[in-house]
């Protein structure tokens, strides 16, 4: 026995010094700070904390359910990441009394779950939410319908050996990612990068503000491109499925029970992109179902904001990050015009006031993509002067 | 618990060193290894090891009452429903319950019908048969009952092949829980060889290829002709390399432990053709088939050739059936069937004979012969990778509708790494293993271990993916 622990072991040394390198190396990038800690943190700070690893991975939906859990808020966002640039300031004077979970739910059975919570009284229910029934909630078949918060909600690869030793091997094959964040405030490289979800839970794209601050022109994304190819989220058969339209009301139904004000948000598409799909002929059929489903909530009263593109709010494409994501401004000024035209439903709405947001709609500084309001943008307020 | 992951490499590094710290009294011994399989099993779901239990208790009082039981066909009906039932409701249920609503949907029913949400227990396809093929031993009079009630646990549960075999025969394994263990530093490298080889084979090899196989199946239409033959071509590298790696790693951790598990494949992959390939992969199950099921099937009718043919079909289809309730699996089977063919009509027939013969033994064209072979085996293979039978279908189209040329990075990227591991084992494929390096240098043993851990560090694949096998 003793022979063989003598002849192992360099093998299994080998193992543990590549371990113990990568695991000073992540702690290093902070990568390793866990999600109960990081929620911990956002939750109570007033300081911009932007959450994002680059290393190794968001667990994303587990982040967001932590925060939403721990902050229970009276201003509720959910949908798919077309909700992501609602911010706070937005639904003043409930910013500190806000969550952003655009990305907890994925699908009609999360939104059930959701309702569940509720209902259950695991969750306090909050007075207001704002909810985006995109077409993933509508359509036959979609990759998202696989996620689910109740039975497989992600772990936190903070916590996962595997997930370290994946971190550390991407960190030994490439050098770049092992340089030091220039910031030594946030959370993993991603936040120090700019990338990252903010306390409030919205996103922030800094690489598409610093690319927009170059070249001031809309990008698409490829999403005509993927409409073209028949790829995600224009997968054949890329069809209407009723009953899942008739399951979505039912959960709807829930939340107005619950005495839940809801605000539905169709999400928009930019121009460029919804006039070229428009000549598909899978888009336009699945379309029209889309929007006789839009038509079919508002007959049954729902408060919501419909379906549009920047040209048919007086904006242009640049308020969009690209096709399918509205820029924080156009959100803004959706929800704003919403307000102004519909003030009496919900009656939640009474009471924002958009202060802060007129006065960011004012500043010169506001670009069609961003209001560079987070500090860490100052740089571009210099450089746009 | 995974074998690629770091909780297993926790919990054998304490088993080793727990077991063979306290092997001064073999009971002690045994429970303690029956403790680390218990678990290893429940590490999934601890509801699991009820039905493991129960299963293990049934065939323990059925092999233990036989021999003096008056109605010993009563007692091996016993052990065939619970094993049986068990492996149907669990495994087939659905399927069979669909199966009957389309049908009857067919004939104008218009009623709904409710699926049960029911988990497969991981591994109860493996453990099943190996306590029925206890029972059907005892009952054939070719085995003794076992009275040693944890030794009995220990064969059933034995940790490093639970999940995924090799399908152990009491008459061979169970034997090895009624000896004194000792420690044999040759055993323990040999084990540590086969365990370093399998995670290689696993991490490295196996799982880089079926990333690359997952994004060809998972949209065969955006695909060229020539992708798609690579496509389902590395499946077959990757179903094999995945396989033979957990047996590697299961009989490397029993070796380590003071037991010998059977060999379950012989380089496949490199057979003249299907039949020979079915002596060479998943070795346990197909000698457990042919002992069990065919010998008594085929013998129905020993001279009717082609009742051994309908027997051989059935006998696939019932292989292909075992993998999992899906139609992909029973066509599979039956094509695998009809490959036997022309070795049971060159039973009666010369020509027939001496075309095998030639294909088989001459020289210059053996190697084109396997080649085909191969090919082959990864055509049918399809049909084991697909969803179901459309998916499949749409894969078969577009091989032949796609533009043929052109290949993208992604998949050109992982050709030296599978050419290369292939020609490692063509070349090693006579030795008792093809990771055997006795004979090497000690130096280049040495390099090789060093190289072979750098690179699951480096490249292996650190995701979620489990051992293919898992699934059935």
């Amino acid at each position: 026995m003793k022979q063989f622990l003598k002849k192992t072991w360099p093998y299994v040394f080998i193992g543990i010094a590549y371990f113990l390198i990568g695991e000073y190396l992540l702690h290093r990038l902070n990568e390793t700070t866990s999600i109960k800690e990081v929620a911990r943190i956002q939750s109570s700070s007033k300081k911009e904390l932007y959450y994002g690893r680059q290393v190794l991975g968001n667990s994303l939906p587990l982040y967001k359910y932590t925060l939403f859990e721990r902050l229970q808020p009276e201003v509720l966002v959910v949908g798919q990441s077309v909700t992501l640039q609602f911010r706070d300031f937005v639904f003043e004077p409930f910013q500190d009394n806000f969550y952003n979970a655009g990305l907890m739910i994925r699908n009609l059975a999360d939104l059930n779950y959701l309702a569940d919570l509720f209902e259950q009284g695991e969750i306090k229910n909050p007075r207001f939410m704002l909810i985006a029934v995109d077409l993933s909630f509508v359509l036959k078949k979609t990759f998202l319908d696989e996620y689910s918060l109740e039975f497989d909600r992600p772990e936190d690869r903070a916590l996962n050996a595997k997930s370290h030793l994946q971190g550390t091997q991407k960190l030994m094959l490439d050098a770049k990612l092992r340089e030091l964040p220039l910031q030594n405030w946030g959370f993993g490289k991603a936040g120090m990068m700019g990338r990252g979800y903010r306390n409030d839970g919205s996103y922030r794209h800094l690489p598409e503000i610093e690319r927009y601050l170059i070249d001031s022109t809309y990008h698409d994304g490829n999403l005509i491109d993927r409409l073209k190819n028949r790829q995600a989220p224009f997968i054949v058969p890329f069809e209407y499925d009723p009953e899942k339209a008739k399951r979505t009301m039912g959960v709807l139904d829930r939340f107005t029970k619950l005495g839940i004000e809801i605000l539905l948000y169709i999400p928009p598409y930019s121009d460029a992109f919804f006039n070229q799909a428009m000549e598909d002929t899978l888009f336009s059929g699945f379309w029209k179902e889309y929007m006789s489903f839009q038509q079919e909530l508002s007959d049954k009263q729902y408060a919501i904001i419909e379906f549009t593109t920047p040209s048919r709010m007086g904006l242009d494409d640049r308020f969009m990050v690209d096709a399918e994501h509205p820029g924080e401004v156009m959100s803004a000024l959706q929800l704003k015009k919403y307000c102004d035209e519909n003030r009496q439903t919900p009656s939640f709405l009474h009471h924002l006031k958009f202060t802060t947001l007129d006065s960011l709609l004012q500043q010169e500084n506001t670009l069609p993509i961003s209001f560079l309001k987070d500090s860490i943008n100052l740089r571009f307020k210099s450089k746009e002067k | 618990m995974k074998f690629n992951s770091v909780e297993f490499f926790i919990f054998l590094f304490l088993v080793f060193g727990i077991l063979w710290r306290f092997n001064k009294s073999l009971k002690i011994n045994n429970i303690i290894l029956l403790v680390a399989s218990y678990i290893f099993y429940g590490w999934w779901d601890y509801r699991f090891l009820f039905l493991m239990f129960f299963s293990s208790v049934v065939d323990y009082l059925v092999g233990y009452y036989m021999p003096s039981s008056k109605n010993r066909k009563l007692l091996m009906g016993i052990s065939l429903s619970v094993n049986l039932g068990l492996l149907m409701f669990f495994k087939y249920f659905n399927f069979f319950l669909e199966s009957a609503h389309d049908l009857l949907h067919n004939f104008g029913y218009q009623g709904g019908f409710t699926t049960l949400n029911i988990i497969l227990p991981v591994g109860i396809s493996f453990y099943t048969f190996q306590t029925l093929s206890y029972s059907l031993d005892v009952y054939k009079g070719k085995l003794k009952p076992q009275k040693d009630f944890i030794a009995f646990l220990n064969y059933v549960s034995f940790f490093p092949q639970l999940v995924a075999g090799p399908i152990e025969r009491a008459k061979a394994f169970l034997p090895q829980f009624l000896s004194p263990r000792v420690f044999s530093y040759p055993q323990a490298v040999l084990g540590m060889r086969l365990l370093l080889y399998g995670i290689f084979k696993k991490m490295v090899v196996a799982d880089n290829i079926g990333l690359r196989v997952d994004a060809i199946f998972a949209q065969p239409n955006q695909h060229t002709g020539l992708e798609l033959i690579f496509g389902l071509s590395l499946f077959a590298i990757q179903l094999y390399t995945d396989f033979s790696a957990y047996t590697d790693i299961a009989r490397g951790v029993a070796k380590m432990l003071g037991f010998e598990l059977m060999r379950n494949f012989r380089t496949p992959l490199f057979s003249k053709s299907i039949p020979e390939f079915w002596t060479r992969w998943h070795i346990s199950l197909t000698t457990w088939f042919r002992d069990y099921l065919f010998i008594w099937l085929a013998g129905i009718n020993k001279k009717s050739l082609s009742w051994r043919i309908i027997s051989t079909i059935l006998l696939f289809l019932i292989i292909g059936f075992w993998h999992g309730a899906n139609y992909t699996f029973i066509v599979f089977g039956l094509l695998n069937g009809l490959y036997f063919i022309p070795r049971i009509l060159s039973r009666k027939s010369q020509k027939m004979r001496s075309l095998l013969s030639f294909l088989n033994n001459n020289s210059l064209i053996s190697k084109p012969v396997v080649l085909g072979n191969f090919l082959i085996l990864s055509f049918t293979g399809v049909l084991f990778r697909s969803n179901d039978l459309s998916h499949a279908s749409t894969y078969y189209q577009a091989v032949l509708n796609q533009d043929f040329f052109g290949l993208n990075d992604f998949i050109l990227a992982i050709l030296p790494l599978s050419l290369g591991f292939m020609i490692f084992e063509w070349y090693n494929q006579k030795k008792s293993h093809p990771f055997d390096l006795d004979g090497y240098p000690t130096w280049l043993r040495r390099s090789l271990y060093v190289i072979m851990i750098l690179a699951v560090f480096l490249f292996g694949y650190f995701g979620t993916e489990p051992f293919y096998y898992f699934q059935f």
